[in-house]
């Protein structure tokens, strides 16, 4: 390395060295000569103080992983690196009206367009036909009905954890409404375009849908969505927040696919540019996720710290259903550290914040992983009690899936607790329900049934067949979805 | 979030802080400003890159809960990306040279400088990407990091070399 020093001027990293003091004796007396008879090497040596600072600021805010060997995705992913964001047209050359008024008519339309939203969300609550109603009335070359939908996507998305169906309603008949594009040459339309282009829209409808998909476990439909949101945002003249949206849902996606260290990748890099946009609360949530994703690699030590901190943000915003959700996560990391009294108490926490608000589905997941502590704990009953709390939560969601396996840990903790006939009552209605929606081989069926033959119930291959169930299950109720 | 929780935090919706941020020229100036001195944009590119700014930020009215921040990324952002298509160099000429504009609320310090840092650190060959996370990060010595991370080739020297003068491009921009 020493070569670096006595080169005819300083190199780059032996400058870097002589700032961190880095060098030893002999080195760093040849450099000081050097210095003190060359100008170009003492200005260079200025640019690498410079650097030196910026790079421990950079390095201070990002951690230990971000530029390390964490930090690229796969050659080829579709998210290896971000699109080159495609500006909007300038205003002074697109038409229309000049900068002022545009922008006021932006502001009038956006407002008006807010106020509307409402009633697109409600129709969406409705069903099918309601909100295809609602949408066929909406005029897409008028502004104030495209900043409409586009508060209606975003607000839908707020409340996804209420009814993720719902959201995936509304996105899929908002992309069906978008198809094919609106031909319209008048200065209404124009301005529509320039303030909501309906290529945005229909990012902003794949994204809700990609959403939908992580809560209602279609992970493989969800990531079609998410990438067609990608290269619309891409191609829309979107902003790097936008995509960061992007990123965080699919590292979700990734998570729940298992593939947690890719996962770990999108979620930082979404973090990053919160932070940048000064987005505190979008800022936890990607940490959250990464959180998430760093469980799914077994580094849950890692995961605590950034889910307490995401609390104290969420908490402080009273944005209860992600503070609830965060502390389902705490509990799942406490819970595979082996710590299972802090878990049950961050579960507690959570249930007791749930039940002064309306969020059945998040309350069902903690109810869920409750079940799974008290099951590990050996409270079997009491594990049977929190599936049963968590089948009807799910039930009155429309979450089958869900329901179902909720059904089926219940079973499985029936069967442990000795309460064999209530296994057998459940098993019984499990297997009813499942064939009445043609969504598990029969054989699984028949193999659970054979776990509760014997005199003991055979809880090894009672424990394989109901992972094996929980497979079929979530192919054939999703393909079933599809079709 | 509930409007209590904004109005106790004093925060504003964006479309407040679009309407309030084309109202005060003050705030707008120093934008242009801003847009001449770190990008050497003409007055009337920076407005137009304003104005896509603002448009945007109405696209985001429930989601963007700090729109100041936000507004000053998105311009920003479109001023390096107008920067590249247009072919204009960043500013780095003397007569700029220790004239930094009067930072609004909109500015961070440094904002622009760091983030050009962070980009240019995930586009450097990942060797050289261990060696500077290992001494920053880690607190190892330069020369145990690079040690760690096997470079005592040449080659590899060279390579640390290349990352660290574009490294140093950045700070000039």
């Amino acid at each position: 390395m020493s070569a670096s020093v006595t080169a005819a001027h300083l190199a780059e990293f032996a400058l870097l060295r002589f700032v961190a003091n880095d060098l030893d004796d002999l080195e760093r007396r040849r450099a000081e000569r050097h210095l003190a008879d060359c100008s170009s090497c003492r200005e260079e040596l200025e640019r690498t103080r410079l650097l030196d600072a910026s790079l421990r600021d950079v390095f201070r805010d990002a951690g230990k992983d971000e530029f390390g060997q964490e930090s690229r995705l796969p050659a080829g992913d579709p998210y290896a690196q971000r699109p080159e964001l495609r500006a909007q047209a300038s205003g002074r050359n697109a038409g229309g009206p000049p900068g002022a008024d545009l922008l006021a008519s932006a502001f009038s339309f956006s407002r008006a367009g807010a106020e509307d939203a409402p009633r697109l969300l409600e129709a969406a609550a409705s069903g099918e036909e309601a909100i295809a109603r609602e949408l066929e009335s909406l005029d897409l070359d008028a502004a104030r009905d495209r900043y409409c939908i586009q508060t209606a996507l975003q607000k839908a998305g707020e409340g996804m954890s209420k009814d993720p169906e719902n959201g995936l309603r509304l996105a899929n008949r908002v992309l069906s409404r978008l198809e094919p594009p609106a031909e319209n040459d008048s200065i209404e339309a124009s301005i529509a375009e320039r303030l909501v282009p309906l290529r945005l829209l229909a990012a902003g409808a794949q994204l809700l849908a990609g959403q939908a998909c992580n809560w209602t476990g279609e992970l493989d439909r969800g990531g079609w969505h998410l990438l067609a949101a990608w290269n619309l945002y891409g191609s829309a003249g979107a902003t790097e927040f936008e995509l960061a949206l992007v990123e965080l849902q699919e590292s979700q996606r990734r998570s729940f696919a298992s593939l947690p260290g890719e996962a770990i990748v999108l979620a930082r890099r979404a973090a990053e540019t919160f932070e940048e946009f000064g987005q505190e609360e979008w800022k936890a949530r990607a940490e959250v996720t990464r959180g998430i994703a760093l469980s799914g690699l077994e580094r849950d030590e890692e995961a605590l710290p950034l889910f307490r901190k995401a609390l104290a943000v969420f908490n402080r915003l009273e944005l209860w259903a992600t503070y609830c959700s965060t502390l389902n996560s705490l509990g799942g990391s406490l819970r595979l550290l082996g710590r299972l009294e802090e878990a049950r108490r961050e579960y507690a926490r959570a249930l007791g914040r749930l039940a002064r608000e309306d969020l059945p589905m998040v309350q069902a997941l903690v109810y869920g992983n409750l079940a799974t502590l008290l099951h590990r704990a050996g409270d079997y009953a009491g594990a049977a009690r929190s599936s049963a709390t968590a089948a009807t939560l799910y039930a009155g969601t429309g979450m089958l899936l869900d329901r179902l396996l909720a059904e089926l840990r219940r079973i499985e903790s029936l069967a442990c607790a000795d309460e064999r006939e209530e296994a057998f009552a459940a098993l019984d209605a499990f297997r009813t329900e499942v064939a009445s929606h043609g969504a598990l081989d029969l054989s699984i069926v028949r193999a659970l049934e054979a776990c509760f033959a014997g005199a003991e119930p055979n809880f090894e291959t009672l424990s394989q067949v109901l992972e094996e169930a929980e497979g079929y299950l979530r192919i054939g109720l999703s393909r079933r979805r599809s079709a | 979030m509930s409007e209590n929780v904004l109005a106790a935090e004093g925060m504003a919706t964006t479309l407040e802080v679009a309407e309030r941020l084309l109202g005060d020229a003050v705030q707008v100036r120093r934008l242009v400003v801003y847009a001449w001195v770190r990008f050497r944009l003409p007055k009337e590119d920076a407005e137009d890159l304003l104005q896509e700014t603002l448009l945007a930020l109405c696209r985001q009215n429930e989601r963007v809960r700090r729109p100041e921040g936000f507004v000053f990324q998105v311009f920003h952002r479109a001023c390096v990306r107008h920067v590249r298509r247009g072919g204009r160099e960043p500013s780095g000429s003397t007569a700029c040279q220790g004239r930094r504009p009067v930072e609004p609320a909109y500015i961070p310090a440094d904002a622009g400088i760091r983030i050009d840092v962070r980009r240019a650190l995930n586009s450097l060959a990942s060797t050289c990407r261990r060696i500077l996370s290992a001494y920053y990060v880690e607190g190892r010595s330069m020369k145990e990091a690079a040690g760690f991370a096997e470079i005592a080739s040449s080659g590899a020297m060279k390579t640390i070399d290349r990352c660290l003068k574009k490294l140093k491009q950045c700070l000039q921009a």
